[in-house]
């Protein structure tokens, strides 16, 4: 069994070094198909990243009255939070509302010169609610304009923005659906043309495997250095893939970054970097060899 | 050894390569199977090797029914036989010593084996020089020598032989086939199919003559008129 695995290893890399030049065609094809394969796994998690993102600037404010006690902010606080279709709440003081505006202003003369004018702060104490889904938002808004709130709530910030966090929601689902489809098609393009590629290069050994079977040979001894040189195959096109990749991904961190600026593309590639190790080794190898065990058994079957 | 019993082998529609066609070979034989092209030749050789199964009648290797082997026995089967073509099918990315080496890998042979008996076999069909070299960097005459090297190299029982002069000018005719009276000599039992008269007269051996399909003479000496 040893020398029969030894020959047939021996074989395999005879036959892929003497077929140099349409051993690394296949390579190159390979490489390309995972290429496609790793920047739609990329870009579909970048993609959801950012769809998350895009949700989470969708919510609604909530005022409370000047004279608003902290204490009862939090109360109403721990009561909406209770909520099982509330995902977040945030609480912004008056102090932090000043601060923030103060920040955002700052270079801005005319803002600045009104705010020293009116003297005391004019911000109110604020809730930020965030829900899990944009249905849940008018159930949260008529829960908090009850009568229960009437004294402590100054305004609830919902029915203005209805049609915005509406429309948020609406695009983000059409765009996660159809980023799936994309990444369906262009995945089984990727897997098909390579595939081809791969069962093309065998048939060219059609007749080999033809005069193989007449001389005596068993089906996996002709099978075996195939199996080899798709192995090899799938590994080379993966050392190009994964170093690809990355290259990208590090040269692309700076230009993603200008345009997101809470997102960088290389802390996001270490952070799916055993996943794309494994989708690119996987791709890989089954890219090259799935189609060499399908295209042989139809010719050894014929 | 083998026996034909009553064969035929019809081609759909209505094609019939071989009707009802009987006749034995025994060990150690040199057999010509004569005829002119369409006779029905190669296909009584892919028949005996199993490449094709009869219509009717049966195929007996040993008294065994050929078409009784299964699928997965067939690689067996044929290494008891040698094969040689008319246009040699040496595989084309290895290398003279590799087309050999790959029979005698096919059944396991361990490597001392391979390495004590390839040149031998290559002394004997003279090409000895020729072991790391290509097939596409050989002659037609010592492309035919590797193939008969080939068939040779793991001792079978028969060779069959298709035409292997088919491609050759005389004097490589020649040379190739006295190389196959060798090997019988040896006691490999023969099959030789050929269209070709002046050799059927000159070996003077029993000779199966075809025509349309079937056979019409089964001459112990040779020398049937095509």
């Amino acid at each position: 069994m040893a020398t029969l695995l030894k020959r047939i290893l021996k074989m395999g890399v005879v036959n892929f070094k003497r077929q140099m030049n349409l051993s690394f065609a296949t390579c190159f094809i390979i490489a390309i198909a995972v290429l496609l394969i790793s920047s739609l796994f990329l870009s579909q998690n970048i993609f959801n990243f950012l769809l998350t993102e895009a949700r989470a600037k969708a919510d609604i404010s909530v005022f409370f009255n000047q004279e608003c006690s902290e204490e009862e902010i939090f109360i109403v606080k721990d009561e909406v939070a209770s909520l099982p279709e509330v995902e977040e709440v945030i609480c912004v003081s008056k102090q932090e509302a000043l601060e923030e505006f103060i920040e955002r202003h700052k270079d801005e003369d005319d803002l600045m010169n009104s705010l020293v004018e009116v003297g005391s702060n004019p911000f109110l104490a604020s809730l930020s609610i965030r829900a899990f889904d944009a249905v849940n938002y008018e159930k949260i808004a008529n829960f908090l304009e009850g009568e229960r709130f009437d004294d402590l709530i100054a305004k609830v910030d919902y029915h203005k923005r209805k049609p915005v966090i509406d429309k948020i929601f609406q695009a983000t689902a059409f765009l996660e659906n159809a980023g799936i489809i994309v990444f369906a098609v262009f995945a089984l393009v990727s897997i098909l043309v390579s595939f081809n590629t791969i069962r093309l290069a065998i048939y060219n050994h059609k007749e080999e495997i033809k005069i193989m079977r007449l001389v005596g040979a068993s089906n996996n001894f002709i099978r075996g250095p195939f199996i080899v040189q798709g192995i090899i195959c799938g590994l080379i096109s993966f050392a190009i893939s994964f170093l690809l990749v990355l290259l990208a991904c590090v040269l692309l961190t700076s230009p993603v970054s200008s345009f997101f600026s809470d997102f960088s593309l290389f802390d996001f590639y270490k952070a799916s970097f055993w996943n794309l190790f494994l989708i690119q080794l996987f791709c890989s190898l089954a890219l090259g060899i799935t189609p060499s065990l399908i295209a042989i058994r139809k010719h050894l079957d014929s | 050894m083998i026996e034909l019993k009553k064969v035929s082998k019809m081609y759909l529609p209505d094609v019939a390569a071989l009707k009802d066609v009987s006749f034995k070979v025994e060990d150690r034989e040199f057999v010509l199977i004569a005829g002119k092209s369409g006779a029905g030749k190669t296909t009584v050789l892919k028949l005996i090797l199993a490449r094709e199964y009869p219509s009717s009648g049966r195929i007996l290797w040993h008294d065994k029914d050929i078409a009784q082997i299964k699928k997965r026995e067939l690689p067996f089967y044929r290494r008891k036989i040698g094969i040689v073509f008319q246009d040699y099918k040496l595989l084309p990315s290895k290398t003279v010593w590799e087309n050999i080496a790959f029979v005698l890998e096919a059944l396991d042979a361990d490597d001392e084996e391979i390495e004590r008996n390839i040149p031998k076999v290559l002394e004997i069909v003279g090409l000895k020089n020729k072991a790391d070299k290509f097939p596409n960097q050989l002659s037609a005459g010592e492309s035919q020598r590797a193939a008969i090297a080939r068939a040779l190299i793991h001792r079978p029982e028969m060779i069959l032989a298709d035409e292997p002069t088919g491609n050759l000018d005389p004097y490589n005719t020649s040379e190739i086939i006295k190389l196959f009276l060798k090997i019988n000599e040896f006691g490999t039992t023969i099959i030789l199919a050929t269209h070709n008269k002046e050799l059927i007269k000159k070996l003077k051996k029993r000779t199966i003559l075809f025509k349309d399909a079937k056979l019409i003479r089964d001459d112990e000496k040779g020398g049937v008129i095509l």
